[in-house]
């Protein structure tokens, strides 16, 4: 096997006793990274927007790795600091790594089913793209949910071998809200990924930073027991 | 009661006392020599861990050009059935469909095959998972040859479509079920603590050739005339099996 497929077999298959390397020094590791969260994030982006437009689709391409390198930046000082507050051995920039190869794994993941993103799009009727939308969103958020978790779970395997079990799985589940919150709310400020058939193509949207997720979510949330009731 | 620790064991109970190691899993026969076509289909049929086990270390000849024949051979002439339903156009449109539709869903479902492999644990480059994938292909293929005389048979007196497809679908989903079991079981050979990865890409690999099943129609129904090859309107596969039903029933 050639390097770069030899990097991407390792990192899946998540072998903790080569992968501690990685962590630990791997500077070449890291633009393997960054250079696979780039190019499989924006393939995947490339998937989420092309349903609405080809120029909404190469928004969210351009965008998709942009939001994954802000969550692990914006995070970088706060899980750092819950390294070392649960007694991990990890420095700052080894915990970026960690971090980052979880992204990496998440983004090869989700790039790998692009081809067959791309065929059931194709398939679907173009006189039900309003409802396609919905469903289309609806299965991509289940679709990243999986890859987060794939990625996640391979991610616990080498904590538990640096930091042993209970660490381990402590840091990874801090790890993960903390990724989770401001994630969510940076997607929100990122968006629109898929974009609404019903509002214009734009790289941002006007009111980026206007409100919040959470608040919408909560609206949404109403709205919906509203209809209930 | 009293008891005495050293007491020797009971004869009869000395089986349950000694606690038994974990069985390792033997590893897999040899494969003799192989000389044509018929020995590597019943070595793909008798030992399949075996010929994977000679495809993944590199033990011998590993049948991949084999396999893609039988593939091909077997998948048009179940096709041929297929399209003996109908007639006409469709006794050489369907074969040519059937292979090329599997084919492209093949090629579609190869990446997350090797990224699921990895995830799984198998430390396998991807020219390796392609030859897996299409030992897998050939496994369905030779099951759908043993259902040949099945299909033919209703073919020549069932008259609803939607009835026939059904009975391609049923026949289709247990070949299939066991071309996704080789796969799985070969790629996961030598690995110690496999996961269940592999069944989300069967989940996959399984919708994508139903799709595809739709996105090639008619491949029952007659090819009418002046109409084009493949049917220009997208349709979701269920939505189309619920149209057919409903064609049947009014």
């Amino acid at each position: 096997m050639n390097g770069v497929v030899e990097d991407i077999s390792l990192l899946c298959r998540g072998e903790p006793t080569q992968l501690k390397s990685w962590i630990r020094s791997g500077r070449t590791q890291i633009s393997f990274l960054v250079g696979s969260i780039i190019l499989c994030g924006g393939i995947y982006g490339f998937t989420l927007g092309i349903l609405r437009s080809p120029e909404q689709a190469i928004y969210a391409a351009i965008k998709f790795p942009i939001l994954i390198f802000a969550t692990v930046f914006f995070n970088a000082l706060l899980n750092g600091m819950l390294a070392m507050m649960l007694g991990v051995q990890l420095r700052m920039e080894e915990s970026i790594r960690a971090v980052l190869m979880s992204f990496s794994i998440a983004c090869l993941f989700l790039a790998s089913l692009g081809p067959v993103f791309f065929f059931h799009l194709w398939n679907w009727s173009p006189s039900d793209q309003g409802n396609s939308f919905f469903y289309w969103k609806l299965y991509h958020i289940a679709m990243i949910a999986l890859a987060g978790i794939i990625g996640n779970v391979r991610l616990l395997n080498l904590l538990v071998a640096v930091a042993g079990h209970a660490k381990g799985q402590a840091l990874l589940f801090s790890w993960l809200l903390a990724n989770l919150f401001l994630g969510c709310q940076l997607s929100w400020i990122l968006r629109p990924f898929f974009g609404n058939p019903n509002i214009g193509v734009s790289f941002f949207r006007e009111d980026a930073l206007e409100r919040s997720f959470y608040e919408d979510f909560w609206v949404t949330f109403q709205g919906l027991m509203n209809q209930f009731s | 009661m009293d008891t005495d620790n050293n007491d020797p064991i009971d004869p009869q109970y000395e089986d349950v006392a000694t606690p038994v190691p974990p069985l390792e899993p033997s590893p897999p026969e040899e494969l003799g020599p192989m000389n044509g076509l018929f020995d590597w289909i019943t070595a793909l049929l008798r030992q399949p861990t075996s010929v994977a086990d000679n495809l993944l270390n590199d033990k011998g000849p590993t049948g991949t050009n084999v396999f893609m024949w039988v593939f091909l051979i077997c998948h048009a002439a179940y096709g041929l059935i297929m399209g003996l339903f109908s007639g006409d156009a469709q006794l050489y449109l369907v074969p040519l469909k059937m292979v090329l539709g599997t084919t492209v869903c093949a090629l579609i479902c190869f990446p997350s095959l090797f990224i699921f492999s990895c995830l799984s644990g198998a430390k396998v480059a991807p020219g390796k998972v392609f030859s897996i994938l299409v030992g897998g292909l050939a496994v369905c293929s030779l099951l759908l040859m043993g259902f040949l005389p099945v299909s033919f048979i209703f073919t020549f007196s069932a008259e609803s479509v939607p009835f026939m497809g059904l009975v391609h679908l049923g026949v289709w989903l247990v070949s299939i079920a066991f071309a996704c079991r080789y796969i799985r079981k070969s790629l996961l050979l030598g690995v110690p603590q496999g996961n269940n990865f592999f069944y989300i890409w069967n989940i996959v690999m399984i919708l994508t050739l139903l799709q595809m099943s739709t996105t090639l129609r008619p491949m029952l129904g007659p090819q009418e005339e002046n109409h084009p090859v493949v049917s220009a309107k997208k349709k979701f596969f269920m939505v189309h099996w619920g149209d057919a039903l409903d064609e049947e029933l009014d």
